[in-house]
């Protein structure tokens, strides 16, 4: 296929994200590569996938490290990682290729990446700062990055209720709202932000504040939508 | 009489799929103290959740604060704050009052629990032995713990997707299951059942899921032997966490070649 054609089919099958960060930077990375690379047919989303987590390790053997020049590149490689994770459903998509295994697998690599880099993180504070403060946030963030999913996938596979609407609609400031959901893509953000500014700690600090406040207000938000819906 | 016929009514509540620790303590205890409250109008299956919460919320201060008085205490009041996890459903069921919310909500606050003790206990290993490892095995065992949950709810979440009876199928199935090497013990049953139904009950130990922690968490707090807990916790965990995610992989991936091969097979 020319560079044409393959543009024009990646442009039918793209599905844009509707994340903050994914919108205004991950997901645009993915389409412009894909355009590249989408018919080299050693590369398959479920190997996408893989590399996706293989980076992630990598970010997470930077961190450890403590050093300074690794944090910027531990910084980099997150950002590589996400791009990766953002191309893999679209590959799939344009090459009708879509499977249920695919979809486990991204899901899971996901959930896997996440406790990885808060593991990671929380190594480096402590070496830092020895006290229970890095302890408590590291521990409140990993469990908060795991109730977050858990509660979402709870919900739409019992009980079929849907993601959050709020800030979903069209239009500049809606959009931009958007970025205070704190999603996934945010706080890949926010964790390459804190790791170029040399801290760890200030990454686990928002992490454990912005996940908990959110996780806060959607297991409020699924209670009242199944209060509502028992009602007669 | 009324009492007896209570007994009896309150007894088939007991959830068959009990896990080990609850299945023949927490669990028929619940039962017994149903006996008493499960008629007080003013009670509710989500208000005795909401207790639950309250009781795992101050036995893990009580494991914050330390000391040997009050890790007996908390050890005490995990398992009342599982017994009083037990009620809920069966209340609800005796009720006829089942609701979405209330399992959703029961569901929730159970993972909160787990993670609320082991972090709790991971604190006070860290404090007795000032070394970081303890808050690291309650880290890896917290996550894995939570993967393990997890692929669950994704799997049941993608094979919806394609086949809307799923879940109702899996349940005939799990039934089927169950009804088939199902031990006929209980009330009514003679001590010999009801000790071959207790014995077979122990192989669920090594499931090492919530019911376990509850055991494994008290015995620690009461002896001392925290971080040797914790040990088994990470471990048990990560092993449980890449199982359970290999076997949900498979089953999606086999079941997937299945729905390729359906229409060659006419």
């Amino acid at each position: 296929m020319g560079y044409q054609a393959r543009k024009r089919h990646l442009r039918e099958t793209f599905r844009p994200r509707e994340e903050w960060w994914s919108r205004v930077f991950a997901t645009p990375a993915a389409y412009w590569i894909l355009g590249v690379v989408a018919d080299w047919r050693w590369i398959t989303p479920n190997r996408l996938t893989l590399l996706s987590l293989a980076t992630a390790l990598v970010a997470c053997f930077l961190i450890t490290t403590g050093d300074e020049r690794n944090f910027l590149i531990a910084a980099a490689v997150i950002q590589v990682s996400y791009i990766a994770d953002c191309m893999d459903g679209q590959l799939a998509r344009y090459r009708n290729t879509s499977s249920r295994f695919g979809a486990f697998f991204d899901k899971w690599s996901d959930y896997v990446k996440f406790p990885a880099i808060l593991l990671a993180l929380t190594i480096d504070a402590l070496h830092r700062d020895p006290s229970h403060t890095p302890m408590v946030l590291g521990l409140a963030a990993v469990f908060l990055v795991g109730y977050l999913p858990y509660i979402k996938s709870l919900a739409s596979s019992e009980l079929g209720i849907g993601p959050w609407s709020v800030f979903s609609k069209p239009g500049f400031a809606s959009r931009n709202l958007r970025f205070f959901l704190f999603e996934e893509a945010q706080w890949y953000l926010a964790v390459s932000v804190c790791l170029a500014l040399q801290s760890s700690f200030a990454a686990l600090l928002f992490i454990a504040v912005s996940q908990g406040v959110v996780a806060f207000a959607q297991t409020l938000r699924i209670l009242v939508l199944l209060q509502r819906s028992s009602e007669p | 009489m009324a009492e007896a016929s209570k007994l009896e009514r309150l007894w088939p509540t007991k959830n068959p799929d009990d896990e080990w620790w609850s299945s023949f303590v927490t669990s028929p205890i619940a039962i017994l103290i149903n006996c008493v409250v499960v008629d007080w109008r003013w009670l509710s299956p989500n208000l005795i959740t909401c207790f639950s919460l309250l009781t795992a919320i101050a036995a893990s201060a009580l494991i914050v604060i330390g000391g040997g008085m009050n890790f007996i205490l908390a050890a005490g009041l995990i398992n009342l704050s599982h017994v009083l996890d037990c009620m809920d459903g069966q209340m609800a069921k005796y009720r006829h009052e089942t609701s979405r919310f209330g399992d959703y909500f029961d569901k929730v606050t159970d993972q909160v629990q787990v993670f609320l003790w082991f972090a709790a206990l991971a604190y006070a290993a860290y404090l007795q032995t000032d070394s970081v490892t303890p808050v690291f095995l309650a880290f890896v065992g917290v996550s894995l713990y939570s993967l393990r949950v997890y692929v669950k709810y994704v799997t049941i979440f993608i094979q919806v997707r394609h086949d809307r009876d799923y879940l109702e199928k899996s349940s005939e199935t799990a039934l089927a299951i169950r009804s088939a090497d199902a031990l006929k013990a209980g009330l009514g049953a003679g001590w010999k059942l009801n000790l071959a139904w207790f014995l077979k009950e122990q192989r669920k130990f090594f499931l090492f899921n919530e019911a376990v922690f509850v055991f494994l968490l008290s015995a620690a707090l009461v002896t001392g032997y925290l971080v040797p807990m914790l040990w088994l916790f990470a471990s048990s965990q990560v092993y449980f966490g890449f199982v359970r995610s290999w076997q949900r992989g498979r089953q999606i991936y086999l079941n997937q070649q299945a729905a390729l091969l359906k229409p060659m097979a006419k």
